[in-house]
């Protein structure tokens, strides 16, 4: 497992000296000239005719049932064909109850003898979609408790068009089986479906649907089918659509490059997939294929919906570059989900809160850095008033506490600007401020400088939390003078109220908590803590460094010192052993982990005899650094040399 | 590996079918002969085959267990017992087909059951079939159909004198040589019990013919033809002399037809039965035939509807010919949706 973007992933797979990586399409329709494209790396055969076609490629043989023609012969057969991966033919599950049951029951047992005879080699196990429930779980845990290296999801097809099953038997799958085998969904998978099944957690594809729409002389392009014959120019530039429309060409010429381009196509959809994972950009190229298909849109908006622990389990905590949300799919997105969630329960506003003020985001991130915060906050400090917690109003991060402005995804997301708020961004903000104002004392007074969409959410908050809030006025826009002199002259009628915040230390706390849990930022700063100012924020206390600020992340790297105020709170990893060495723990080395742990997450690394010896970053989350069986855990920023100086 | 459990369920369906359907049976006033010629292969030369359906009552096994997963047979038989004299009558007067036929000839009698079975063929009828056969010079070869616990020495070596020197063949439906597919279809029977029939059958100097079924129930096209071609390899080493390969066809009132229904069932293709054929073909003295019934039909092996009759006519002049060339040269679009389907039924159900 390299690599995550939810329970999408990149993995790299060892079959003897042989390597592949997925996510990755199997060609399997080795049939008289159809050769497989020299890009495609791993393919499925069962007829000896065509092994030529196939050398040095990685070999997939189906072979026919143990359960019917007996271990030993079955497996003699895939050994026959050279097989490097062996994969398990099961007969038909029929609808017939008692027969499934009695099936399901002699398929276990011939998967058990299977594994003991086979012992060197990979096997791919089936699973299939029952829809008796029961019979479901038991044919997964029986399946998962042996292990098979590889799964296949039969029947898979049968049920695309039903994103509610779909998206549960795939959460189910995700469940049971956990993180160490590949997932091969085999069988007529429309490309367009791709990006959302890998963003699900299947590894591997095949070519059946595409050679199934070639045959009927479809040519692919963008997500979608159409008839060759009804194209005058091709849109694509491949090798072979440049020779496609060739008059000169026989019919089966024709079709081979047909085959080229299509399989080249797909494939290309599944190089998609990898490049946005290692960019953190899947669930983007998700929202974006939504757009194929109405399906692919409810399979997506179910996940949010029905699976929301496993995506956002393997969802990393920061990213690279821009978060953009363009459309109501990213609203519940994992990662803005997650935020929200957050700030919810890990939140807590400063001591001496005088007032809380309301606030429209901006374009620009961080907010404080745009020309319409600079004015805020400058009226802010004019009207004399101490002690004022700003909250920024927000689609679809809901509410964003001023301390927490830097964090990930707060400064890196962006929005299409409309002014337009629909009913769903409503509800979804509204909630998000109510929650927030009900962190605040009932004397607490509420100041919104709001308007349009902001306003309407701002309103309904007031409701939920039942809270009155006191509104400025707005007349053209809210950076207008007569709308900031409504703002002025609103704040200066608490300028009694004189609290002190010191807002640097805050951000560290609140920081804290949102990345480690509630109670962190406690630890980590104690009344002597000092903040330091330049390329980054820098935390001290007595001369001693801390923890820094990631500006690209915004989230708390501690150092050693500051690492061991926290490292038993929260985010351990147990070393087996008691210093590490070179530049990351390994999966095999991890003791124990906390289930809390997200890709990306600063983590506390400790010895066996629990003290701290490095601090490095997930790159899997704590349940993968369990149940994986290799692969790297965590890369260190900082280990504990034997001598006890810090590197 | 152990597929009794499995079994005893196909078995229980059956029977339950079997239940719902016999009374659909036809009275005795009801049933009239049937038969006809067909162009055929005699012992190793191309000729006629003259067919007789005897209405008898029907395959034993069919009506006391259930009977075979796929086999609908038993409904043509009768209602009740046939007097001997109507089943003479009845194969006297299929048999004037005979007069306009050139040599060689032969005759199949077939009961939709066992013809060494005396609850459905009684010992004087077949006597005197025998009898009358046996008269007609045209005639080299006959050929009937038993389940093997019915071939008892007793009665073969009776059957062999009465024919006076006319060759008889017994065909039995063996299906396939792995006793796990047979035991999967409730055929009842097991490869040693027709090893000791074909011992016997070999003894008295009749000709065997084994029937092999061709993607039973459970099996995949690929499995069906993996299948079907070690089992070929294996009677011919047996020493069988004729193999028919029968694709399957969904009866009514079968367990089959239960699956079929539900789309958790397809007939054979066409292309895998050329496959079996040009896979075989030279590499086995044994004679291979295969004249598909129902074909193109939903219900019978089929391709894509365009090319079925073109395949059905090749295997048909293969069976009666030997010549294989046919079947190299037939050729289709659709064959690639079949290697495809093959691949996909394979891995992907």
């Amino acid at each position: 497992m390299l690599r995550h973007d939810g329970p999408g992933r990149i993995t790299r797979v060892k079959v003897g000296s042989k390597v592949f990586s997925t996510p990755n399409l199997v060609f399997n329709f080795t049939v008289g000239s159809f050769n497989p494209p020299p890009q495609l790396e791993v393919v499925a055969i069962h007829e000896r005719e065509a092994l030529p076609n196939v050398e040095g490629k990685i070999k997939i043989v189906p072979i026919p049932s143990p359960l019917i023609f007996g271990a030993e012969e079955s497996l003699n057969y895939g050994l026959s064909l050279k097989a490097d991966i062996l994969l398990v033919s099961t007969p038909m599950i029929t609808h017939l109850r008692d027969l499934t049951v009695a099936l399901l029951d002699e398929l276990i047992e011939s998967m058990k003898t299977v594994r003991k005879i086979a012992s060197s080699l990979p096997i791919a196990a089936p699973l299939y979609y029952l829809q008796d429930k029961s019979l479901r779980s038991m044919l997964l845990s029986e399946m998962s408790k042996l292990e098979f290296p590889i799964y296949v999801l039969k029947g898979l097809e049968d049920i695309l068009r039903n994103p509610r099953v779909l998206v549960s038997f795939l959460n189910e799958i995700n469940y049971t089986i956990g993180p160490n085998a590949l997932l091969y969904a085999p069988g007529k998978i429309p490309p367009s479906y791709y990006l959302h099944l890998v963003y699900l957690g299947v590894d591997l594809f095949d070519v059946s649907a595409i050679i199934d729409s070639t045959i009927k002389n479809l040519y692919f392009f963008g997500g979608e089918w159409y008839p060759l014959s009804s194209i005058g120019d091709l849109p694509c530039l491949c090798e072979a659509c440049l020779h496609l429309k060739d008059s000169l060409l026989s019919s089966e010429e024709r079709r081979q490059l047909l085959f080229n381009h299509n399989i080249l196509s797909a494939l290309n959809l599944l190089r998609k997939a990898s490049f946005l994972i290692k960019q953190s950009r899947l669930r983007e190229g998700v929202e974006e294929a939504c757009h194929y298909l109405p399906e692919l849109a409810a399979i997506l908006r179910i996940s949010d919906k029905t699976a929301y622990s496993m995506l956002e389990k393997y969802t990393p905590v920061s990213g690279k570059g821009k978060v953009y949300c363009i459309g109501p799919e990213s609203y519940n997105r994992p990662s803005i989900s997650r935020f929200r969630s957050r700030v919810a329960a890990r939140y807590t506003p400063p001591k001496n809160v005088t007032l809380v003020l309301l606030l429209p985001c901006s374009a620009r991130k961080p907010y404080s850095r745009s020309p319409s915060h600079r004015l805020f906050r400058k009226i802010i400090t004019e009207s004399g008033v101490k002690g004022v917690c700003e909250g920024i109003v927000t689609s679809p991060l809901g509410l964003v506490p001023r301390e927490l402005e830097e964090v990930y995804p707060a400064a890196h997301y962006d929005v299409p600007v409309t002014g337009d708020w629909d009913q769903e961004e409503i509800r979804i903000t509204a909630e998000c401020i109510a929650n927030y104002l009900n962190k605040f004392p009932d004397d607490c007074p509420v100041v919104a400088h709001l308007d349009g969409g902001y306003l309407q959410a701002c309103k309904k908050a007031g409701e939920l939390a039942g809270r009155d809030i006191i509104y400025t006025e707005v007349e053209g826009d809210l950076t207008s003078s007569s709308s900031l002199s409504s703002l002025k002259k609103i704040l200066s009628r608490f300028s009694q109220n004189q609290g002190e915040i010191d807002y640097l230390k805050e951000v560290f706390k609140k920081t804290a908590d949102y990345q480690f849990g509630l109670g962190a930022g406690e630890m980590l700063l104690s009344e002597s803590a000092m903040v330091k100012t330049g390329q980054e924020k820098l935390l001290y206390e007595k001369g001693i460094l801390l923890a820094s600020i990631s500006p690209s992340t915004g989230f708390i790297v501690p150092t050693l010192e500051g690492g061991k105020r926290l490292a038993h709170f929260s985010h351990w990893v147990i070393f087996k052993g008691e210093y590490v060495k070179g530049s990351s723990v390994m999966v095999p080395g991890v003791e124990d982990a906390d289930p809390q742990i997200r890709p990306g997450d600063i983590v506390f690394v400790v010895s066996s005899s629990k003290e701290l010896i490095g601090i490095g970053e997930a790159v899997l989350n704590g349940e993968e650094m369990l149940k994986l069986s290799r692969g790297v855990a965590v890369k260190l920023k900082f280990t504990k040399k034997r001598d006890s100086n810090e590197r | 590996m152990n597929v009794k459990n499995i079994s005893n369920i196909v078995s229980h369906y059956s029977s339950r079918l079997r239940e719902e359907h016999l009374s659909s049976r036809k009275s005795i006033d009801a049933v009239a002969p049937r038969f006809w010629v067909e162009p055929d292969r005699v012992l190793e030369k191309p000729g006629h085959a003259l067919v007789v359906i005897l209405p008898t009552l029907g395959c034993h096994w069919a009506i006391t267990s259930g009977g075979c997963a796929m086999c609908g047979y038993i409904y043509d038989g009768a209602r009740s017992p046939l007097p001997p004299d109507f089943l003479i009558k009845q194969f006297k007067a299929a048999y004037e087909k005979i007069v306009p036929l050139t040599p060689p000839v032969s005759v199949k009698i077939f009961t939709s059951g066992s013809f060494f079975d005396e609850r459905e063929v009684p010992e004087q009828v077949r006597n005197e079939i025998f009898r009358i056969i046996s008269k007609e010079d045209k005639i080299e070869e006959v050929i009937v159909e038993t389940r093997p616990e019915f071939v008892r020495e007793e009665t073969i070596s009776n059957s062999v004198k009465a024919l006076e020197g006319k060759t008889l063949t017994v065909a039995i439906g063996l299906e396939t040589v792995n006793d796990n597919i047979r035991a999967l279809m409730n055929k009842g029977f097991t490869l040693e019990d027709f090893n000791s029939a074909l011992q016997t059958l070999k003894s008295l100097g009749v000709r065997v013919k084994v029937y092999l079924l061709v993607k039973p129930p459970f099996l995949k096209e690929v499995e069906a033809v993996i299948d079907t071609e070690k089992s070929i390899m294996h009677l011919s080493k047996m020493g069988v002399d004729v193999v028919s390969l029968n694709p399957c066809t969904v009866h009514k009132g079968t367990f089959l037809e239960l699956l079929w229904e539900r789309g958790e069932y397809r007939p054979p293709w066409l292309w895998s039965l050329t496959k079996i054929i040009l896979d075989i073909h030279g590499k086995t003295k044994t004679t291979i035939i295969c004249t598909p019934t129902a074909s193109g039909r939903p219900r019978g092996p089929h391709n894509c509807g365009a090319c079925d009759r073109q395949v059905d006519a090749a295997l048909r002049h293969f069976s009666v010919t030997q010549d294989v060339r046919q079947l190299e040269i037939v050729d289709c679009q659709c064959k690639l949706e079949w290697k495809l389907y093959c691949q996909d039924e394979l891995i992907a159900h």
